[in-house]
């Protein structure tokens, strides 16, 4: 005990609800306390959520203090840089059975966060060597897999239940397609397991269109039971995390379709984003709409006819072949996903760490749908998108990057924004 | 004949975020101006090394996490404290609030940067900024800013431009 967070998701699947559950992260324990306490105030199956800050993730803990003295505010909570007493105060009546709390960080070496957070009683968290390291930071990936290999183990022997979400489902927030965010996933989850975390949740970020989402969604569930086994796994879904809608209403629809995606899908468990994404750090009341939102759209929705059955196939395919050329490449599978960064073998499109290869490409393709520009060394069959591999230009990188926020903003939220007319001469991002 | 204009793109330490970067290089590029894009979580020492390595003609800061106006200040005190005296133009979202906008932009440009960028028209400005000072060339529009002594007139390594690949 404790491992609340298991079994709140084991409750509520039973009871055949949704768990909802905000980004949320204020530099100040008073704010952090109170949006915790607002959101565990809500009566609806929420877990709570302490966000960390960015110095925080880059290892910087004597900054944040430093700034909230000068009456600054930061982009989350410092936890490391709070005394533990303070950390433990703002949890104190909150984090239970009924209302489980995570640790959200970005993190690539994040021994101090998993010392602090059992320090103030807390054993759930989210990251992963890979997806905490190449989106968050600058050190080489080995050294990030050293560093979660030491932090798995700790938690493992230091609580007794504890529980790691794997962020490999989201990587770069967008343009990436799906089938590299579940093999990504489903390799961190079995990372986890290796040094002794047993319970895992895979994630999987909401994409450009909701039958891909939903064929990958179930690609993932299939490929969890093949890798992971029946049980000791959940899957969380994102909310779209990419560039957002601008408009209350197209901020909102988006939320309310990720809440219907996860039903359909069978997902258990919702991460959403509020009306301020595309602006600024949102409110406590902003999170506390944006989960209510979500809720009552999830009521309102049972569990689809499956479509996508091509995209379904696709995911499956592509992420399993990634999945199984990597594990094929050591043992420890550390040491594997480090292998497979360093030949290509996995490639995350757009990337920019120095461990990431750089060739792989993705684009919006006529559907909507994310797909290969370029696969670059992955062990992947398919043709590649005429005449677009490799090269983007800022007007079309614009264009595919807002593609879903421009076509929530617009009042019917049904057409499309057309394609770019191609403008004259395209440059390589990379290499 | 037009030098292209020679730029460093980066972020501050605490930042990750990638796609503003990337897209500001492309754009930049796009006008013919060679960059070298230093890459997310930039620490000020890195920055300054390229600074003394590049002798950019200009320094284009994009941080968007919401710690850009306290990150642009250390690299600004950086700058000053090594003598190092190159144009330096900042935007994005530089705090957790949009409120803030404003206040940021006078504050950085009072510490030394030569323009801020923030909001929905950011972009707009900032081509206006470019075409205004860098139309007909380098060296042409630049009063307030003096170059840096020695600079190399060698086009930068391209391959260089982003932080990883070959
Ligand atoms: C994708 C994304 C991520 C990805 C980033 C992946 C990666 N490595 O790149 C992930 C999921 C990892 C991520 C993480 C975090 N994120 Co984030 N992220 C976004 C998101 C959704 C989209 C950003 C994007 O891709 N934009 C596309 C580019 C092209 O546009 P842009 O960044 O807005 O830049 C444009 C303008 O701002 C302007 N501009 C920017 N810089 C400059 C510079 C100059 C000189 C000029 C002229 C113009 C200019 O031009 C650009 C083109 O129009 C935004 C919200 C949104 N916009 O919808 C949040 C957002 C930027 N993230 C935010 C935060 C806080 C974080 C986290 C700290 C987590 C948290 N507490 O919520 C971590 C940061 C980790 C870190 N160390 O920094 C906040 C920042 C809040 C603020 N400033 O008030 C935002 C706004 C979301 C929110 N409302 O909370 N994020």
């Amino acid at each position: 005990m404790p491992g609340h967070l298991d079994r709140f998701v084991a409750s509520a699947r039973s009871r055949n609800r949704l768990v909802v559950q905000p980004r949320m992260g204020f530099g100040r324990p008073e704010e952090m306390r109170e949006g915790l306490r607002a959101v565990a105030g809500l009566g609806v199956s929420a877990v709570g959520t302490i966000t960390l800050d960015s110095h925080t993730r880059v290892g910087d803990h004597t900054t944040p203090l430093d700034r909230l003295a000068q009456g600054e505010h930061l982009n989350g909570y410092p936890i490391v840089s709070h005394p533990v007493e303070v950390t433990r105060e703002l949890l104190r009546d909150l984090h239970g059975p009924a209302f489980p709390v995570q640790v959200r960080h970005g993190t690539a070496q994040p021994q101090q966060v998993f010392r602090r957070l059992i320090e103030v009683g807390l054993d759930t968290t989210e990251g992963g060597p890979v997806s905490y390291c190449l989106p968050y930071s600058r050190l080489p990936l080995t050294t990030a897999v050293r560093a979660w290999t030491e932090s798995c183990r700790y938690l493992a022997g230091e609580t007794e239940e504890p529980h790691i979400e794997s962020f490999g489902g989201c990587l770069l927030g967008q343009l990436c397609p799906p089938s590299l965010l579940v093999a990504v996933t489903l390799l961190e989850g079995m990372f986890f397991r290796q040094h002794g975390v047993r319970n895992v949740s895979l994630s999987y970020a909401q994409g450009t269109l909701g039958a891909q989402d939903r064929g990958a969604l179930r690609a993932l569930r299939e490929l969890a039971r093949r890798y992971l086994g029946d049980d000791g796994w959940h899957v969380v879904l994102y909310t779209y995390m990419g560039v957002f809608p601008q408009t209350t209403h197209g901020a909102s629809a988006l939320i309310a379709d990720s809440a219907r995606l996860a039903r359909q899908a069978g997902c258990e468990r919702l991460i959403v984003k509020t009306v301020s994404e595309s602006r600024q750090i949102p409110t406590v009341q902003e999170n506390l709409d944006a989960v209510r939102l979500a809720v009552a759209a999830a009521a309102e929705t049972g569990s689809a006819t499956p479509d996508g059955e091509s995209f379904q196939e696709e995911v499956r395919q592509e992420a399993a072949s990634l999945v199984d050329h990597v594990l094929a490449l050591h043992d420890d599978i550390g040491r594997a996903m480090v292998k497979a960064f360093a030949a290509g073998v996995l490639d995350i499109p757009y990337c920019l760490h120095p461990d990431n290869h750089g060739r792989a490409r993705c684009v919006i393709d006529d559907r909507g749908a994310l797909v290969w520009a370029s696969r670059g060394n992955m062990p992947l069959s398919g043709s590649t998108q005429p005449g677009r591999a490799g090269r983007v230009t800022a007007r079309e990188l614009r264009w595919m990057l807002h593609h879903v926020a421009d076509s929530y903003d617009r009042t019917d939220g049904a057409d499309r924004p057309p394609l770019p007319p191609t403008t004259g001469e395209s440059h390589e991002i990379i290499g | 004949m037009n030098t292209p204009l020679r730029c460093v793109v980066t972020t501050v330490e605490s930042d990750a975020h990638a796609w503003n970067l990337i897209y500001l290089q492309l754009l930049l590029e796009e006008r013919g101006s060679i960059v070298r894009n230093l890459g997310t979580c930039t620490p000020v020492d890195l920055v300054v090394a390229a600074l003394v390595e590049e002798r950019p003609d200009l320094l284009v800061v994009s941080s968007v996490n919401g710690h850009g106006h306290h990150g642009v200040r250390i690299l600004l005190r950086a700058l000053a404290a090594r003598g190092i005296d190159v144009p330096c133009v900042a935007g994005g979202k530089l705090t957790v609030s949009e409120a803030d906008d404003p206040w940021v932009r006078r504050d950085l440009i009072q510490r030394g940067c030569a323009e801020v960028f923030v909001g929905p028209t950011a972009i707009d400005r900032f081509q206006a900024f470019l075409d205004a000072r860098w139309r007909t060339g380098v060296d042409t529009a630049r009063p307030s800013v003096p170059a840096l002594p020695g600079r190399q007139t060698g086009a930068l390594d391209q391959t260089g431009v982003v932080s990883c690949t070959s």
